[in-house]
């Protein structure tokens, strides 16, 4: 039972993303012995085949449209339905990133079938291809069989090994018809948090009202920049205008699970911890010994921060240096 | 000849007035009944009085004494006058008539012109505070409608008082001014330019005031002035029942396509009855926190927007015109520009119509309401913004899957833990290790209890509300009562899920919470948190709770009467005293929490401005303590600057949500060293001896 299994290969900054080779590596496995099709979108795209080739995949679309040198849903989507009947695929893969999200489902319901999305394991069991998915933050697992139509799944980054399976790849150049866009990006413009995004970041400086000032964040910059973190902070210091708001962690700011998070001057509202006490080292820097911080804190000092967060910046150079 | 010919034409106009008019009030009929039906409970006697006291007592117009009194005048003046203006037709054909009530006449004769010209005077008052005063409710809306309202109203007064005079000069007589002391003037005046002139002026000012009066007759039901034929029927239909209590969705009717109200014409009959009672008086916006800190949510423009998309609606599906006459209307400012169009073209099915959520009502507007229900106390026509909004969020949330982030995670939250923050539920016991004086017990580790402890999500989880738990489980403990809590059994009330139109989540947690009670026999509940007070009182029944439902300060007050506790340390304290929405308009209790504090030794009670009904909002409720606040001023904010403005040194509270706000607020105005924010029972706890 070979099966057609076309992947939406997504490229960032001029590199194919790593959950494109993931998603390859499971079409081959699932494909049966069938076809592997990626498809490849922009101007440029032809420079790609080489390294998705060298993946599995028998043929490549290759749309050059200028049109899809930007992401846009409106344009994504209809291209991909396209080539998903150009090449009659029955089963479509592409990595759980952002543009998965937006476009995964749409293109599914187009074709009146579901998703599977976020899955963490893709396997076949008697001719059936089996979908892992995690529900409830993860605290249970869920497996979902497609019992009609075509198989539409998203895969989660990073949970595929990869196997390469050099083949010689046949190139198809394939020009979409794109109508009727309502959105075209004319610009993309950066927000710069400062070096290390905070959702991502393994380590977070943050600060609260006890930063007093915009200077005030000067510390924990350098701090974070000598842990290569992220610095975040609290809705009060956000508020008083000491940073960006783009930086307010908790309950309806930004919630993250940084291996380190050093809280200082935070108090420690819950509004603020909803955001943040699932951090697997929490470290409170706080002159008032009562403060609630320190209670979730699994490392507390206490005392003013503009005199603590100097020291840990210096000893953390010096340890840094001799590792 | 001539009078024949008069009579004719008073006829054909008046005949056509009539016409349009009935037309106009029937459309407008038929597009409520394109709402819902609901079963009408009787409960005659408390509608009767909701009529009485609303209607003929005009009760919350006297919230503004001065506009309460000028509505006075109209509305009883209207009814007045209806009676002289049938004699004022009748003059026109038969010269000289008069109602035949014998002696009694002049004193009929003096009320008349007493009222004609006190509604004068009150339309002028009227025109002042529109115009020249420029109440800040009054210039919300801005149209030439309201302009006409006064304009037509200071005509006919006038025309009134000029054709009664000139029927004196006509008749030859001399003014009399015992009984006709204002018309009795124009007599005077003219009396020089003989009969003739005077029977000449006497049908002018005759046909002005029968044009007004037919022209401003066809002009209510295509107006505000539509709450003069709408609002007593709305005060008579609304639900009756405890104030704010929001409707039941039954999840098992199969037939159901849609949750919530996606389309005007899914709200109830009842519901789109309120639309056009709405008056335009702005009183509502005036109060609304969300409208006085900047947001797009305004509650008598949602009122009135959903009216004129109810009447665009209603004239597309039961393709009657709803603005007439069509020479008029096609024209004029009368009708908002869609329906000009279709009244002009009578076909309706060409015109796409806009989306009720999306393209009326913006998404944005309807998570802006905190449900305060302070635009509802203060509307004199007893409209409810609170329960439509509801209904569309309902919408959005479980038809759509519509909702800021936030709320989606909140909603996960409890889903999993049962708690706001997604915190461990079995950490919801811990706060009574944290204190070694009191002692709490759960319902399992003893035989009977009196009261069942509510402590809520805040009072759970939340550090600063434990604090509030642990000073009434103190109370409780020297007042000797017998109570217990559900410990990790407690799940959340569900309240802000119901408030934020997940009404799925809500009867969840409402049908195990009640498991849980009846498990455990319950028949008493206390809590510290007036929203769960709220649902459990007044929500919960319908879902088979029988239990008697206290507020915390409801029993630390009984209990003070009883002598269970004394406040005996002074507390010197200046307290701005900050009424929370649940406990005060829907729960009317004010008195209590003051009570309690003027017990207490030392305390000097502070009376903010906005203060018991009137209230402002911390800004929390109605899902709104989970949603980030980007639009305008922060609403805490500003509550917090009101009290500040009475330079307190404490503000008092009632409520774990209010004192997050509050203590919030303090922090962004530098205060919180100089002002400490507490709760009643704090503040109790701190008073009592030992
Ligand atoms: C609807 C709503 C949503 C909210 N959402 C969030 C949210 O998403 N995220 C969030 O963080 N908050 C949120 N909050 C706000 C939250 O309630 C708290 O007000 C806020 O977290 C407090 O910020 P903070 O700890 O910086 O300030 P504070 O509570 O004022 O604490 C400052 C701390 O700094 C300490 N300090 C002062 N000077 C020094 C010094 N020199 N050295 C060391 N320590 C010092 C003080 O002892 C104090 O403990 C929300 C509130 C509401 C009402
Ligand atoms: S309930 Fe309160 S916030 Fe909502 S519309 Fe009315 S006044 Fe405004
Ligand atoms: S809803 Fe009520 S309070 Fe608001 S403008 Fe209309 S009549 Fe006035």
């Amino acid at each position: 039972m070979s099966k057609k299994v076309l992947v939406f290969v997504e490229s960032k900054d001029g590199k194919l993303r790593n959950v494109s080779f993931e998603a390859l590596t499971v079409a081959k496995q699932l494909a049966g012995g069938g076809e592997v099709i990626a498809a490849l979108f922009g101007t440029g795209a032809t420079e790609f085949v080489q390294e998705v080739s060298q993946y599995g995949s028998n043929k490549v679309y290759v749309l050059e449209d200028e049109v899809l040198v930007t992401y846009t849903t409106d344009g994504y989507t209809q291209a991909l339905c396209q080539v998903i009947e150009d090449v009659q695929a029955e089963v479509i893969l592409m990595g759980h990133t952002a543009i998965g999200k937006d476009v995964a489902p749409r293109v599914a319901a187009r074709f009146g079938a579901g998703l599977a999305s976020d899955c963490i394991g893709a396997d076949l069991e008697n001719g059936d291809i089996v979908f892992t998915r995690p529900i409830y933050a993860g605290k249970a697992f869920q497996k979902k069989v497609f019992n009609q139509g075509k198989v539409f799944a998203t895969l989660r980054p990073n949970n595929f090994e990869l196997k390469e399976n050099p083949v010689q790849a046949e190139v198809v150049s394939f020009q979409p018809v794109i109508k009727d866009l309502r959105t075209i990006v004319k610009e993309i413009v950066r927000k710069t948090t400062g070096g290390v995004d905070l959702s991502e970041a393994k380590v977070i400086i943050s600060g609260g009202r006890g930063v007093k000032s915009k200077d005030g964040f000067q510390p924990l910059q350098e701090l974070a920049e000598v842990l290569g973190g992220a610095v975040g902070a609290s809705r009060g210091a956000c508020d008083a205008d000491f940073c960006d708001y783009a930086l307010q962690i908790g309950q309806t700011g930004k919630v993250v699970t940084p291996d380190l998070y050093i809280a200082c001057g935070i108090s420690g509202a819950i509004q603020h911890l909803a955001g943040m006490s699932n951090s697997k080292v929490i470290v409170a820097i706080n002159k008032d010994p009562e403060a609630p911080i320190f209670q979730v804190a699994d490392y507390g000092i206490v005392g003013d921060l503009f005199e603590v967060v100097p020291l840990l910046t210096e000893e953390f150079k010096k340890v840094l240096v001799l590792s | 000849m001539l009078l024949l010919l008069n009579f004719l034409a008073f006829l054909a106009v008046t005949g056509y007035a009539v016409y349009l008019f009935v037309q106009l009030v029937y459309s407008r009929y038929l597009f409520v009944k394109l709402g819902k039906k609901v079963d009408f409970e009787p409960n005659l006697k408390e509608r009767i009085n909701a009529v009485l006291v609303n209607v003929f007592g005009q009760r919350k117009l006297f919230k503004d004494k001065k506009s309460g009194l000028m509505h006075l005048v109209l509305f009883y003046g209207f009814f007045i006058i209806q009676v002289g203006l049938v004699e004022i037709i009748i003059k026109g054909f038969i010269r000289g008539y008069e109602f035949p009530f014998g002696g009694a006449y002049k004193y009929f004769s003096l009320l008349q012109e007493w009222t004609v010209f006190l509604m004068l005077c009150a339309m002028v008052y009227a025109f002042y505070r529109r115009y020249i005063e420029k109440l800040k409710r009054l210039q919300l809306k801005r149209d030439a409608k309201a302009a006409f309202v006064i304009i037509a109203l200071i005509t006919l007064t006038i025309a009134i008082l000029l054709t009664l005079g000139f029927e004196k000069v006509m008749l030859g007589q001399n003014p009399d001014f015992s009984h006709a002391p204002f018309s009795g003037v124009i007599t005077a005046a003219f009396s020089g330019i003989g009969k003739a002139a005077g029977t000449a002026l006497f049908y002018l000012f005759w046909w002005l005031h029968l044009l007004t009066v037919l022209s401003f007759m066809v002009f209510v039901p295509q107006s505000k002035q539509a709450h003069e034929l709408f609002a007593m029927f709305n005060i008579f239909f609304k639900k009756v029942g405890p104030v704010g209590k929001l409707r039941k969705i039954d999840f098992e009717d199969d037939g159901v396509e849609e949750f919530g109200v996606g389309k005007i014409e899914n709200f109830t009959r009842q519901q789109l009855i309120d639309l056009y009672a709405c008056a335009e008086c702005g009183r509502c916006t005036n109060m609304c926190p969300a409208s006085v800190t900047g947001k797009t949510l305004s509650p008598m423009h949602l009122i009135v927007k959903m009216r004129d998309h109810l009447t665009e609606t209603g004239a597309s599906i039961t393709s009657r015109s709803p603005w007439m006459p069509s020479f008029v209307s096609g024209t004029s400012a009368l009708a908002p520009s869609l329906t000009a169009g279709l009244a002009a073209q009578e076909t309706a099915s060409t015109v796409e119509m806009p989306n009720l959520i999306g393209d009326v009502i913006t998404e944005e507007e309807l998570w802006a309401c905190t449900t305060c229900r302070n635009c509802e106390d203060q509307c004199p026509v007893a409209n409810e913004h609170v329960d439509k909004i509801i209904d569309l969020r309902r919408y959005l949330v479980m038809t759509e899957g519509s909702m800021p982030n936030e709320a989606t995670r909140y909603f996960q939250n409890i889903e999993r833990q049962s708690n706001p923050w997604g915190i461990n539920r079995k950490e919801r016991i811990k706060w009574r290790e944290e204190r070694d004086d009191i002692n709490v017990p759960t319902v399992n580790e003893v035989k009977e209890f009196e009261y069942l402890f509510w402590v809520g999500s805040m009072g759970s989880f939340d550090k600063r509300s434990q604090k509030i738990v642990q000073s009434f489980a103190k109370i409780m403990n020297t007042a000797g009562i017998s109570f217990a809590i559900l410990g990790n059994e407690e799940r959340n009330s569900g309240d802000t899920a119901r408030r934020m139109g997940n009404e799925f989540l809500f009867q969840q947690l409402c049908h195990d919470n009640i498991a849980n009670f009846q498990a455990y026999g319950v028949r008493k509940i206390v809590t510290i948190d007036p929203h769960a007070y709220n649902t459990f009182k007044h929500e919960y029944p319908e879902f088979g709770l029988e239990a008697e439902v206290y507020h915390h300060t409801e029993l630390i007050w009984k209990w003070i009467q009883e002598g269970r506790i004394k406040p005996v340390k002074e507390v010197n304290e200046a307290i701005a005293y900050h009424d929370s929405c649940y406990l005060g308009r829907y729960n009317n209790i004010y008195d209590i929490p003051r009570q309690i504090l003027k017990s207490v030794p030392g305390v000097k009670i502070l009376e903010m401005e906005r203060n018991k009904e009137n209230a402002m909002c911390c800004g929390a409720g109605g899902g709104r303590m989970w949603i980030e606040e980007t639009q305008g001023k922060r609403i805490n904010v500003e509550r917090v600057e009101q009290a500040l403005d009475l330079s307190p040194t404490m503000i008092g509270s009632n409520c774990p949500y209010c004192l997050t706000m509050l203590t919030d607020g303090t922090k962004a105005k530098e205060a919180e060293d100089q002002v400490r924010t507490r709760d009643i029972a704090e503040i109790v706890e701190s008073s009592l001896a030992g």
